[in-house]
């Protein structure tokens, strides 16, 4: 029977679950580094994306011309134009620069919310399952309580009420994914202290508690970061959406989902240059998703 | 921001021209004057088929809900859902928008004529006979008293406090009095002499029967007027739908229905329109015209009183200094701006007033697009590298064209002498409550859009006496001691001719002055889908639905 | 089965309550003023004020917070500041709307789903396994407001197959065809994603039971691939499937958020972002209460369900 979460959680985004810990495995990275050099697909995602994020990280160098440079007699130019590869936006501006430049906060608005969840809500999550009792009933309510909000209403609503920016946006999707993270994370905990290596730690004396946590977060860290890997492609797509809606990045900044939304007006004038926004973002996506699966392969065989 | 109410003639010469029209109506008033039908019956003949009529035509409307269909209430929306209700309510006067050489006059319909009393101060109101509301109820002074008090009068039980917010800033100042003449007869007093066949012509006139039995959020579902059009059915959220009203009594509608949609997107509304789902759509984008035509739609453009502008904080340095102001103005070119970016669906701003209206001013140098004189001038008010602000603008909105990429286009322009503007913006609801909070330190500049129809507009944005926070509209504190004088002189005139060159004197003044930043005249885009027949592109905010049938 | 559902149902009152607070404070929290928004540009600052007053936002926050409780209690959510109709009926109406694109999109999504699934299971490693999962991983890699786009672009602008948006047509709609047509496409773009993550979790959970020792039995005994599949696979994978099905509903239900903002759909997601434009505070509100409500009664019928057919889940400790 596939082990199945005990709550809805973690399904939401990708079907993968994290209920339970995975057995421990010495030398994880070294287990990463031998799947990778065997799955000829992941690597090459890895080597895509690492290429991608370097060149957007690196847009004052890589990007051909200033992403805000516009030039009204030049607009919605088709690409192959001379000096514009993929053509320029509806204020004469290059797409590509502007691709390059946007890829930078859409990255960060797809990572940052997870890296923030994992922390957050890896925390919670260890303190509930380890502390057990009144802490973990009160955390876990905390965490019920959000979870009552389909993620992606509850997100709008909290971009809205912060207001306007990037900053926002990373703020809203950090709190929609931290009760995920905290569910997964308290539930391999509190499989994790019933296993009788704790009871030793524990049974060792008061200097244990710094082996225990240790132990219990190298066993448990698995699964919240197995967990975590798998939805940043979602969140990646999930943020560009929250920009779609005009909720983040302001004008004339670019960013892909909010480039979508400005060019859809442009849907009839302008066909190809108006969905190209919408590529990188899926591209993104799909690419972490591919090393995703890879290192939660390795992370928790069971699930592949 | 829209106001209904232009009020100036076109270039196309004309036997009547607005000026000497209120002349001639003045005279012809204490006669019976001209009233709506006259109009129509010397428009109608050679516009088009009479035989042709019918067919349903789906309108859609600018905004994304359906909110309450009164008429009394239908402006907090501008003129978005006014035009969609206007087949259903008419007021003592209206715009003949059955014109389309002209811009449009206000012309008598639920009153055939009027008299004035007492220096202008009195208005007596002939009102015409033999007119009913959908439901029966009779049109007379009782009815037109009863309608007037639900705005202005708070003793009266039908008082509708919302209804009076809303239309207080169309028809400024008190009612003094109303007494009933006879059955079909009225006098309203006022302070001073107004124009006021202009300045009611937004209020049209709904059932004291069916408010009463209603109540005014039913009223609002069910609406009840007067017009060639009747209720017939609300979808909540979706659409409404009117049918002709068989006892109208006037020319009848030729359509079989309308429906009125919500589409809020205006891609939305432009791809509704290629794909066919709709007859009719308003206010749309630059980009959608050429697909529009491609499509095999008709796309008509007309002037209106539409200004489009960045108000600048006077309090907020470098901007109190004049140089700086007009050196801004020196360094925009509008024309890329109207063509390039709004592609023809706006005119270059030369002055405030529109081309050929009462107040155009000839002899008015425009701000050319002069770079090198910009930089000039900031040199000399000491900024020769330029120098930073920030200014807001807001993402969307009634009346406000395209404010993004417009806002983007001009701080490009604004970086090439030197300064740099951060735009902050705003979604419209938002932008609103932050721009009714007037200026504030740190705030360059704010983007808004007006409409420009009588005098007391004047004061509102430059007289000393509507500042913030007594009145909405001088976001920037702009003060210039002379126009107070020439502004209060104005409002009391009441020979017309006195009255526009006065206006022309402030307008002198404020575009010296340059407390904004003058952009572009937006233009009415109007989209048709070719199977609609007898349209009107009237030079006014609205169009009638009236002769319109389809095939 | 009986105590876990009971601590299951009893947990609902503290999570909703502590979700009231959360809306109520949340919405408090967003800048701009209905009465402005309301009554339009060209109002006063005392006009204004004095709506607010009349409809009660100048009184402290737990005042308010408290009379909005006590009628939220009697099911009378208010009335919308903008359309002046009790917000009950509009967000219920939306509601039913958002719904049937739910039904829709998961109907698609599953069938798709379940087919790819299949299809990957049966053929592990080979062309099909890989072919469906690219499908799969496509699915949910891709944005549904750029899906829905793209639809719209080629299968109603380019070809006017399709309609560009609405649920209805102006003239004579609201027949069950008229809506269903108008359904199709933005089904197809909030589905895609639902349907990858069903396609995966069918395979591996078929692929799990098919490793199961009684299989090979099955096989020896002579029983044909289909029967196996139809007759012993599926039903022990339902568990799984069918929660991971009813997981990407509730998703649904707010996922179409975007979908519903590109089609003009008017639901739920579509309704929360023009009232929240609006600040019409009661039906965001309304909006926001009767989602959660929803949806946490949704996740209690998939949690019992999943219990009831899982006796693991019921013993464990956790939630």
């Amino acid at each position: 029977m596939i082990s199945s979460p005990t709550s809805p959680v973690a399904s939401e985004f990708t079907g993968a679950s994290g209920a339970e810990p995975a057995p421990q495995t010495p030398g994880t990275l070294r287990a990463i580094w031998a799947r990778f050099r065997t799955d000829r697909l992941a690597t090459a995602a890895l080597v895509l994306l690492s290429l991608i994020v370097v060149i957007c990280i690196a847009a004052p160098l890589t990007s051909p011309h200033d992403p805000l440079a516009t030039e009204a007699v030049n607009r919605l130019a088709p690409p192959g134009s001379p000096g514009h590869i993929l053509g320029t936006d509806g204020e004469g501006r290059d797409l590509l620069s502007r691709l390059i430049w946007g890829g930078r906060v859409s990255l960060l608005t797809g990572i940052a919310p997870v890296l923030i969840g994992l922390v957050v809500g890896g925390i919670l999550g260890l303190v509930a399952g380890y502390a057990g009792g009144i802490t973990r009933t009160l955390i876990m309510r905390c965490v019920d309580v959000l979870f009552a909000f389909p993620a992606v209403l509850l997100a709008i609503g909290i971009a809205v009420t912060l207001g306007p920016g990037t900053r926002n946006v990373i703020i809203a999707l950090a709190v929609v994914l931290v009760p995920s993270v905290a569910r997964v994370t308290e539930s391999a905990t509190v499989s994790a202290c019933s296993q009788e290596y704790i009871e030793a730690a524990r049974a060792s004396g008061a200097s244990g508690l710094s082996i225990i946590l240790i132990q219990l977060v190298r066993n448990v860290a698995s699964a919240p970061l197995a967990y975590s890997f798998s939805i940043i492609g979602p969140v990646i797509v999930f943020a560009a959406g929250l920009n779609f809606l005009g909720l983040g990045i302001q004008p004339p900044d670019p960013e892909w989902g909010s480039m979508l939304y400005t060019l859809h007006n442009s849907l009839l004038l302008a066909p190809f240059t108006s969905i190209v926004p919408g590529i990188p973002i899926a591209l993104a996506a799909l690419l972490f998703d591919i090393i995703g699966n890879a290192v939660r392969d390795v992370l928790d065989p069971r699930l592949a | 921001m829209s106001s209904k109410k232009p009020e100036d003639p076109d270039k196309q010469a004309l036997a009547l021209d607005r000026r000497q029209f209120m002349k001639v109506s003045a005279a012809a008033a204490v006669l019976g004057g001209p009233t709506l039908s006259a109009f129509l019956a010397a428009c109608a003949s050679g516009t088009d088929n009479g035989a042709a009529r019918g067919g349903t035509l789906v309108y859609a409307m600018e905004i994304s809900d359906l909110p309450s269909l009164d008429a009394q209430t239908s402006l907090s929306q501008g003129s978005t859902l006014a035009q969609a209700i206007q087949p259903m309510f008419e007021g003592l006067t209206m715009y003949d928008r059955h014109r389309s050489d002209i811009v449009p006059p206000a012309v008598g319909v639920l009153a055939e004529s009027w008299t004035l009393l007492d220096g202008g101060k009195t208005w007596e109101w002939h009102l015409r006979p033999n007119v009913t509301f959908h439901d029966g109820t009779p049109w007379n002074a009782d009815a037109a008293i009863w309608n007037f008090q639900r705005l202005y009068d708070p003793k009266s039980p039908q008082y509708y406090e919302l209804a009076f917010q809303l239309m207080s800033i169309y028809m400024p100042g008190p009612i003094l009095s109303m007494t009933k003449v006879d059955n079909l007869t009225f006098r309203m007093t006022t302070p001073i002499a107004r124009p006021l066949a202009e300045e009611i012509e937004a209020l049209w006139m709904v059932s004291p029967t069916a408010v009463q039995k209603l109540g005014n959020d039913g009223f609002g579902r069910a609406p009840v007027g007067t017009g060639g059009m009747k209720f017939s059915k609300l979808v909540p959220g979706q659409q409404f739908e009117m049918v002709p009203y068989d006892k109208y009594w006037g020319a009848a509608y030729k359509l079989d229905k309308i429906v009125v949609r919500p589409v809020g997107d205006a891609t939305a509304r432009v791809n509704a329109l290629v794909s066919g789902e709709i007859d009719i759509a308003v206010e749309l984008p630059a980009d959608g015209l050429d697909p529009l035509k491609g499509a095999g739609k008709t796309v008509l453009t007309s002037v209106r009183p539409h200004t489009w502008e960045f108000i600048f904080n006077m309090k907020q340095p470098p901007f109190n200094d004049k140089r700086v102001r007009q050196a801004l103005n020196y360094a925009i070119d509008r024309d890329a701006l109207a063509n390039n970016i709004l592609k023809g669906t706006a005119i270059p701003m030369t002055q405030l007033a529109i081309p050929n209206s009462e107040w155009f001013d000839d002899g008015l140098a425009p701000y050319t697009y002069n770079p090198s004189k910009a930089k000039q001038l900031l040199a000399d008010a000491g900024f020769p590298k330029g120098f930073n602000t920030e200014w807001w603008t807001a993402t969307n909105g009634s009346g406000e064209l395209q404010p993004v990429p417009m806002a983007e286009f001009i701080q490009s322009n604004l970086k090439d002498v030197g300064v740099n503007v951060t735009l902050k913006t705003f979604e419209w609801t938002a932008y609103l409550g932050e721009f009714f909070k007037a200026a504030r330190p740190g705030i360059g500049a704010a983007q808004i859009s007006y409409g420009w129809s009588w005098t007391y507009w004047w004061g509102l944005l430059f007289s000393t006496e509507y500042l913030p926070p007594k009145g909405p509209l001088n976001w920037g504190f702009y003060t210039n001691p002379a126009i107070d004088p020439l502004y209060d002189q104005a409002l009391g005139e009441a020979d017309q001719g006195k009255r526009d060159n006065l206006v022309k004197q402030i307008q002198r003044l404020v575009w010296e002055d340059a407390p904004y930043l003058f952009c572009v005249h937006g233009l009415n885009v109007r989209g048709l889908s070719p199977k609609v027949k007898g349209f009107i592109n009237a030079k006014e905010w609205q169009f009638q639905f009236q002769t319109i049938y389809k095939t | 089965m009986l105590s876990y559902a009971t601590r299951r149902v009893l947990l609902l009152v503290p999570v909703l309550l502590g979700a009231t607070v959360v809306v109520f404070g949340l919405i408090h929290l967003i800048p701009g003023d209905p009465a402005a928004s309301l009554l339009g540009p060209n109002s006063t600052d005392a006009a204004r004020a004095s709506l607010r007053h009349s409809l009660g936002l100048d009184e402290p926050l737990p005042v308010q917070y408290g009379k909005w409780i006590w009628l939220v209690l009697h099911l009378d959510l208010g009335e919308s500041i903008a359309r002046r109709q009790p917000v009950s009926s509009i967000v219920w109406e939306a509601f039913q709307h958002t719904l049937v694109l739910a039904a829709m999109a998961t109907l698609l999504a599953n069938i798709t789903g379940l087919f790819l699934g299949i299809v990957a299971a049966t053929r592990q490693f080979g062309l099909g396994d890989r072919v469906s999962m690219a499908v799969a991983a496509l699915g949910t890699a891709i944005p549904s407001y750029w899906l829905g786009l793209i639809l719209v672009s080629i299968l109603a602008l380019k070809v006017q197959l399709f309609p560009t948006g609405g649920m209805t047509s102006a003239i004579d709609g609201g027949s069950p065809g008229d809506i269903l047509w108008h359904l199709i496409l933005p089904a197809i773009a909030a589905g895609a994603a639902p349907a990858g993550i069903v396609a995966r979790t069918v395979r591996a959970s078929v692929l799990e039971v098919l490793r199961l020792d009684f299989v090979q039995a099955m096989r020896a005994r002579g029983l044909s691939e289909r029967t196996i599949l139809v007759r012993h696979i599926l039903p022990n994978s339902f568990p799984a499937i069918l929660t991971v099905m009813g997981l990407q509903a509730g998703y649904l239900i707010g996922g179409v958020a975007f979908v519903e903002v590109v089609f003009s759909w008017p639901g739920i997601g579509n309704l929360l972002f023009l009232s929240i434009g609006q600040r019409d505070y009661p039906v965001i509100l309304g909006v926001m209460l009767f989602v959660s409500v929803i949806f946490v009664l949704l996740n209690l019928t998939v949690d019992l369900m999943h219990a009831a057919l899982d006796p693991r889940v019921r013993t464990s400790i956790s939630t």
